[in-house]
């Protein structure tokens, strides 16, 4: 997988309601963004939430992505597309990544239960936690 | 958190040998080991407390994996990595082992350390293996190798399921129907080509987990 570009072209800014239905669109737009190689930036995330926008160049607010039905399979296919047309051509398909999602559960489901989280936390974490149990848990993909 | 560290390794490198980690983090996670890998590094850290971000990423695993570069040693945050997981070495049970992935010179604080070099290897996997090896040795039981690749998920997807080996490419079998796909992977149990079986919701999430005996 041939790299999008610089730091500076790898941020992708995520305008996503944190409302919890949305919950499983937004983490599995996360995970989406990280899988390919890209460096999510929201406006909670954590110690950068004073980071100016003018720095995060692609923004995925959802009026450039076509409709997802509020599915998050069809949402992580969308965002396969639009980030190959738009960023980088050589990044894996949407099912890849939809796969490597659901696997990414598995494995965040039993590191929850191992360090003795209830549901209410899991489902109330925030989003820097959440993106940080991504990039400890999940695979990248092989190149 | 618990005195016992949750990962076996913690990956140190800098920027510039990223695409080099990440690839060692996937060999070592498929071989079962609990990797600490922060893919953004160190030098992402601006703003950040780079003491409380050592702190976790060294109490939380037994051994730091050090990939030492001509790049690894010319910023000083990784050399402050270093230093840190040096320090902890000497006073605690900690281990270092440094990849050396290029003809760079070895600080003077990894000189009496035993190290794995790239250039000498004839791929990543093998110096994968080593690390695996160095792993099993001091906790005295080996991870059980590959144990992902016996994990079977059963995903849904657009009017299909997939029923697929974890770590694999590609799904095994794509079936019409839930109920289709959960039979085969019953039949995957019975034959000991797996011992569990994942199943997940339309939203990626889990549903229940089963083995030959629940």
């Amino acid at each position: 997988m041939a790299k999008a570009g610089s730091e500076f072209e790898r941020n992708v800014f995520i305008n996503c309601p944190f409302d919890p239905e949305y919950r499983p669109l937004l983490r599995a737009m996360l995970f989406t963004v990280i899988y390919c190689d890209l460096n999510p930036r929201i406006a909670t995330e954590g110690a950068d939430s004073g980071e100016v926008r003018i720095k995060k160049i692609v923004d995925i607010s959802g009026n450039d992505i076509e409709a997802h039905d509020d599915d998050p399979e069809r949402l992580v296919r969308c965002l396969s597309d639009w980030f190959g047309v738009n960023i980088n051509p050589d990044l894996p398909s949407g099912t890849r990544i939809w796969h490597a999602y659901n696997e990414f559960n598995a494995a965040f489901e039993k590191e929850m239960e191992d360090r003795g989280y209830n549901q209410d936390e899991i489902d109330d974490m925030s989003v820097a936690r959440f993106m940080y149990f991504v990039y400890l848990l999940y695979t990248p993909p092989e190149e | 958190m618990t005195n016992t560290p949750t990962y076996d390794v913690a990956l140190s490198f800098a920027q510039e040998n990223r695409k080099i980690a990440s690839d060692l983090a996937r060999s070592l996670k498929k071989r079962g080991l609990k990797v600490f890998h922060d893919p953004s590094g160190t030098e992402n850290l601006v703003g950040k407390d780079l003491h409380q971000h050592l702190k976790q990423m060294y109490s939380s695993s037994r051994f730091a994996i050090i990939l030492v570069s001509y790049a690894y040693l010319s910023h000083s945050w990784t050399q402050f990595e270093l230093e840190t997981a040096v320090a902890r070495a000497r006073e605690t049970t900690y281990h270092i082992l440094p990849v050396r992935l290029d003809h760079c010179q070895l600080p003077g604080s990894l000189k009496s350390i035993a190290y794995l070099d790239l250039r000498k290897s004839s791929s990543l996997e093998e110096v994968a293996d080593a690390i695996f090896d160095n792993v099993s040795a001091e906790s005295g039981e080996a991870p059980s190798p590959y144990p992902e690749q016996q994990r079977v998920h059963i995903i849904s997807r657009e009017k299909a399921w997939s029923v697929k080996y974890e770590g694999r490419k590609k799904a095994w079998r794509v079936v019409d129907s839930k109920s289709a796909a959960l039979a085969l992977a019953q039949t995957l149990l019975l034959d000991g080509s797996t011992t569990e079986v994942v199943v997940h919701k339309t939203d990626g999430s889990v549903e229940k987990r089963f083995g030959l005996n629940s």
